[in-house]
């Protein structure tokens, strides 16, 4: 099984490469997007999620609210949550070439609203035996492939994302435990962005 | 250039690719998710299976181990379930709860998983936190009922279920008085997680509880949840009390039992 490390050694290798095609950061204004929408499926946040935000400091941060929904399954009921993602997309430009990639890191909190967490500690509990509200948070190491789009409405941009992504609890079982392997951490999500 | 942005370009479907390959599972829905490996699933019965298999005819002493509350310490476990392993009399091992700290999925599985090394059968009770989130329904998968009877070498194992507060119900004590009235010739020996003197039960249950282990003649009473190895009998009634460490103590506890004769050993790693 690979291991975080190679991941990392691979998006070193591609953010390397990728400066070496001259990636720009600094597009003219005219260029530039300015909001996004993104659907996802998996990564701990839902069968599918969906949400909407700006898109900041010259395309690189990517903060966005989102809902999550998974249905019932396995014998958990179903989940509702609402995320804030915050992606940082190393190169949000190339110059002369409509499709090019960027490796992307994404932070994002979690707070589930239907039955899984304490978002108020039950009667029954002696008061503080349990810290609530209970909000989690996941780590996301991926890629994105961004290509240019016309005559699509008025977004001018599409996105498709790959991500590994750790949940918080597990990704410090993984650093700290021998007996967490840190792959176990990390699951696999895929996401699209309309860009405008 | 061209064949730098080839290059590129291929390093990139490659890399997403290679995400895929590194992945625990290929997707996780939620934190919540409940559904265990196929190969972690019904490890009680399995393992019980095996200790009547390797204990059926034995009639002499039988030597068993316990560590217990592994949550956070998996480093810790694995070190314990090599040494228990290095030890050729202890004939199974019991985990008497707190598996997990939030009830989450990854954590039982990564616990099963260190636990699976164990070269001699072992069993699993359900503790105070291993029922928070999905985490009861994860152990049934996982383990089966919350609530165990083992009969072997003319002893029965009961595991029980005494947690009030994370399972939102009171402990079943009439299942455990029905398993306590029918054990026949078999010596009791009750595991539970949480002991009948501390936060959940003090008070009726307690009573009620600890009533139920002196009119059964139990010689030993099992718990863990306080971290720290115990030996004692806090309520002079004849019944002896053992508190199971936690892995984080680098040791665990080892019983022989002989008829009624009970002898317990601190191991320290």
């Amino acid at each position: 099984m690979m291991k975080l490390g190679t991941y990392m050694l691979i998006a070193a290798f591609l953010a390397c490469t990728g400066q070496a095609l001259a990636q720009d950061s600094d597009a003219p204004e005219s260029t530039r997007t300015k909001w996004s929408v993104r659907g996802q499926f998996a990564g701990f946040q839902g069968l599918p999620s969906a949400g909407a935000g700006p898109v900041l400091a010259k395309g690189v941060w990517h903060p966005k609210l989102m809902y999550g929904f998974a249905p019932p399954a396995g014998g958990r009921s179903e989940v509702h949550q609402f995320i804030l993602r915050n992606d940082v997309v190393f190169f949000p430009r190339q110059r002369n070439s409509p499709t090019w990639f960027s490796p992307t890191a994404s932070l994002n909190l979690l707070v589930e609203t239907g039955r899984h967490s304490y978002l108020a500690l039950p009667e029954r509990f002696p008061r503080g035996y349990y810290m609530a509200p209970l909000p989690r948070f996941t780590f996301g190491l991926g890629g994105r492939l961004n290509r240019e789009i016309k005559g699509f409405g008025p977004f001018r941009q599409f996105a498709f994302t790959a991500e590994a992504v750790g949940l918080d609890s597990y990704l410090w079982y993984g650093i700290s435990e021998r007996g967490f392997p840190l792959h176990r951490a990390f699951g696999l999500s895929f996401g699209v962005e309309l860009l405008w | 250039m061209g064949r730098i942005k080839r290059t590129y370009r291929w390093s990139s479907v490659a890399f997403l690719l290679l995400l895929g390959t590194g992945c625990n599972k290929v997707f996780d829905l939620s934190p919540y998710d409940a559904l265990p490996a196929e190969d972690l699933r019904g490890l009680n019965a399995q393992h019980s299976g095996e200790i009547r298999a390797a204990l059926a005819g034995n009639t002499g002493p039988l030597t068993f181990a316990l560590t217990s509350d592994p949550h956070y310490h998996y480093s810790d476990l694995s070190d314990i379930v090599a040494h228990i392993n290095a030890d050729p009399s202890v004939a199974f091992t019991v985990v008497p709860g707190d598996l997990t700290d939030q009830g989450l999925l990854g954590e039982f599985e990564a616990f099963a998983r260190v636990a699976e090394g164990l070269d001699r059968p072992w069993l699993a009770l359900i503790g105070n936190h291993d029922h928070l989130g999905n985490g009861r329904s994860i152990f049934e998968t996982m383990f089966g009922p919350r609530n165990q009877v083992l009969d072997v070498a003319g002893y029965r194992f009961i595991l029980f279920d005494d947690t009030v507060w994370e399972s939102g119900m009171p402990p079943d004590l009439d299942r455990l008085e029905q398993a306590l009235e029918s054990k026949g010739s078999h010596v009791p020996v009750v595991i539970t997680h949480i002991p009948p003197f501390t936060d959940q039960l003090v008070g009726v249950l307690e009573q009620q509880l600890t009533a139920l282990l002196v009119d059964a003649e139990v010689p030993l009473f099992i718990h863990g949840h306080l971290h720290r190895f115990n030996d004692h009998e806090p309520y002079s009634d004849g019944v002896r009390y053992l508190c199971v460490p936690w892995p984080e103590d680098r040791s665990y506890a080892k019983v022989t039992l002989d008829g009624t004769s009970v002898s317990i050993q601190h191991v320290v790693l």
